[in-house]
């Protein structure tokens, strides 16, 4: 079967008498609506992944900053000296270092894929 | 013109992309509508086409014209919401007889006629009227019908003989119903 085979010219007469037109005479307006609104959002999520990545990169180097300096001090908590919190202070900041950087490569990810 | 605004809303020009709604909504809610067979889903349908069309231009590459990636995507969506909704009909497998066109639709204006193609059209399975308006109203190759709903080539010669059979079965029977009411 060729495509000459199915040519029809009444049922082409006959379908482009059947063509329909969008019943929403506001379609366009509101779509166009929500396209920019979705711009809007995608700029301010843009902005919010730089921010968190920001943030992330302070707070990893503050923590681990903190987790070598910290039982440095001669001081003692509750009668515990301060250099016993050295292993528990590192393997608390690493794990969340690892959760956030997870997280946020995800996020990163997810919405470079969007974008693409 | 197409590739003039393509390049435009890549570029950043929002506005830009009012070009292509204006230009396709209608045709994009005729495919969607032979789809899903209910305006309201297919105004859904086309929305989030548009919407899609829009987030993913930056992968439009152009080695196919805009309507084609476009009605690709409408056609996608709309079989999914069809899923969703659980309102797949089934191909009927079903032998159709062959009808002559009816010459009682030539006696109607054109509004009456518009209506009783478009519940022909209604009565199809979707895959059935999709083909159909895509091939003959939009008047697209068999290669573009391909490459938009991924059918085979022979799948689609099929789906056109079995639907043009089942249009003029279909049309014919609304016809002779509405004559016996009207008797």
């Amino acid at each position: 079967m060729s495509e000459k085979d199915l040519f029809d010219p009444k049922l082409k007469s006959l379908l482009r008498e059947s063509r329909l037109e969008m019943p929403f005479p506001d379609f366009e307006e509101q779509l166009m609506e929500t396209i920019k609104k979705d711009c809007v959002r995608q700029k301010s999520v843009l902005k919010d992944i730089h921010l968190s990545w920001l943030f992330f990169t302070v707070g990893a180097i503050f923590g681990l900053v903190a987790s070598f300096v910290i039982p440095t001090f001669q001081k003692s908590i509750l009668g515990l000296d301060i250099h016993y919190l050295q292993y528990p202070l590192m393997i608390f900041v690493s794990i969340v270092i690892i959760w956030q950087f997870d997280a946020l490569i995800k996020l990163t990810v997810r919405q470079k894929q969007r974008r693409e | 013109m197409d590739d003039i605004y393509v390049r435009k809303v890549k570029e950043g020009d929002v506005e830009a992309f009012r070009y292509f709604v204006r230009t396709y909504q209608h045709m994009a809610f005729s495919v969607a509508i032979s789809v899903v067979k209910d305006a309201f889903l297919a105004e859904e349908v086309v929305q989030e086409a548009f919407m899609n069309a829009f987030q993913k231009i930056a992968s439009f590459k152009g080695q196919s014209k805009f309507s084609t990636w476009l009605y690709r995507i409408i056609v996608n969506l709309a079989f999914r919401k069809l899923n969703k909704e659980k309102k797949w009909q089934i191909d009927s497998m079903d032998v159709v007889e062959e009808v002559e066109p009816t010459s009682a639709l030539d006696q109607l204006q054109d509004d009456e006629r518009k209506h009783y193609i478009n519940e022909a059209l209604k009565v199809m399975p979707s895959n059935e009227s999709l083909a159909l308006r895509l091939f003959y109203l939009e008047e697209l190759s068999m290669e573009e019908l391909i490459a938009i709903t991924g059918w085979s080539l022979s799948n689609v010669k099929v789906i056109l003989h079995r639907a043009r059979k089942r249009f003029y079965a279909a049309l014919n029977t609304l016809l002779e119903n509405e004559v016996k009411m009207i008797i």
